[in-house]
């Protein structure tokens, strides 16, 4: 069983981005996928945005998944695994999430052990100005540990400022793939399908 | 992400209405409403707004999922409804950066009744948090679709980040 972990900070566009990927992946891969959900707040918006969409979604409400959820992930992830057997698991944790904290709870997995772990980070182009200058470290942590980046929504931005931005992620992780997409409106997508379920 | 000026507040509105309402009428209302809900917020002096979001869930009818993560008045819109609805279920979600979460509930309980409030109807709000805390104790992890039974209950940890 792979793992892949859409991560990015609240209101980057995660939920999008799995909607749009997700039966692009399927239909590339041919895998069997199921996504867990870790939703700030006591009722999960974004799992039941995925239900309305025809998802089979595992939600992990309240409460953050990197930190005091660790447990039940690997809790949800080993029923999961038993019940449903999928070939892949997709992780949208909560946009507060650390996803190398993600990572490190998995080490504790009880299961057979995972065959790759693949993390995703998504950066909101239109405000990562903003959000770099308030979490700075958080937002460099997260993008450190990122196996791709993807810049989304360069829809709504200039070329310059999506430029500026790219400059700044490259100053953090030089090394990272990096793809600028617009998930709302299905802008290299495919691209970024490719490089998540890439092996 | 948690920092000490981080606010989370999730509160569900149910609004009866004696009449159905169109739908162009209701996603209009709230897209205003969570327009508004930002703009308030960064006057009242939030730092950064992480990410305001709703869903309606009109069942069979559909839904409506809308989404605001500045005050530009941009919100983005999923979904939609069929038919007139006679009553609305929605649930708001607000996580942001800079005011406390009874400054939040401040701001955003007299936005959703004025802008939901259509002719006649009765609308109620519950503060999800205290709904859950009080009457249910520790909220249950979902695990929707996995054996068929629509949902199993977990433990869970009540502390954040």
């Amino acid at each position: 069983m792979e793992l892949l972990i859409v991560a990015g900070f609240l209101g980057s566009g995660k939920t999008t981005m799995v909607l749009s990927a997700i039966s692009r992946i399927i239909e590339r891969t041919g895998k069997k996928v199921v996504i867990i959900v870790n939703d700030f707040g006591t009722v999960g918006i974004d799992g039941k945005l995925m239900e309305k969409y025809g998802l089979n979604v595992a939600e992990l409400a309240s409460g953050c998944i990197c930190c005091t959820l660790g447990g039940d992930l690997l809790t949800t992830l080993q029923d999961i695994e038993e019940k449903i057997r999928p070939d892949l698991v997709v992780i949208e944790p909560t946009g507060l999430a650390d996803p190398d904290a993600i990572v490190s709870a998995l080490d504790h997995y009880p299961g057979k052990p995972l065959e790759r772990i693949r993390s995703a980070v998504i950066v909101d182009a239109v405000r990562f100005p903003a959000i770099f200058k308030a979490l700075n470290r958080p937002l460099t942590s997260q993008v450190k540990s990122a196996d791709l980046v993807l810049i989304n929504k360069i829809d709504a931005v200039p070329a310059d400022a999506l430029n500026a931005v790219q400059a700044d992620l490259r100053s953090i992780n030089p090394d990272v793939p990096m793809i600028a997409v617009s998930a709302l409106n299905n802008t290299n997508v495919d691209e970024a399908v490719d490089a998540m379920v890439a092996s | 992400m948690i920092t000490s000026d981080f606010s989370a507040y999730a509160v569900r509105a149910i609004v009866h209405l004696p009449a159905p309402v169109m739908p162009e009428q209701v996603r209009v209302r709230l897209v205003d409403l969570m327009n508004s809900i930002a703009s308030e917020c960064e006057r009242a002096g939030a730092t950064l707004i992480g990410h305001i979001k709703c869903v309606l869930d009109a069942g069979e009818n559909g839904f409506l999922a809308v989404s605001v993560t500045d005050a530009s008045g941009n919100a983005t819109v999923r979904g939609e409804i069929k038919n007139g609805i006679g009553e609305l279920n929605i649930v708001f979600n607000v996580l942001l950066y800079g005011l406390t979460r009874s400054r939040v509930q401040e701001i955003v309980d007299p936005l959703v009744k004025m802008r939901m409030s259509f002719e006649g109807a009765r609308i109620k709000l519950e503060d999800l948090e205290k709904e859950h805390q009080h009457e249910h104790g520790p909220v249950p992890i979902r695990m929707d679709g996995l054996d068929g039974s629509g949902g199993r209950d977990h433990g869970r940890q009540d502390d954040h980040c």
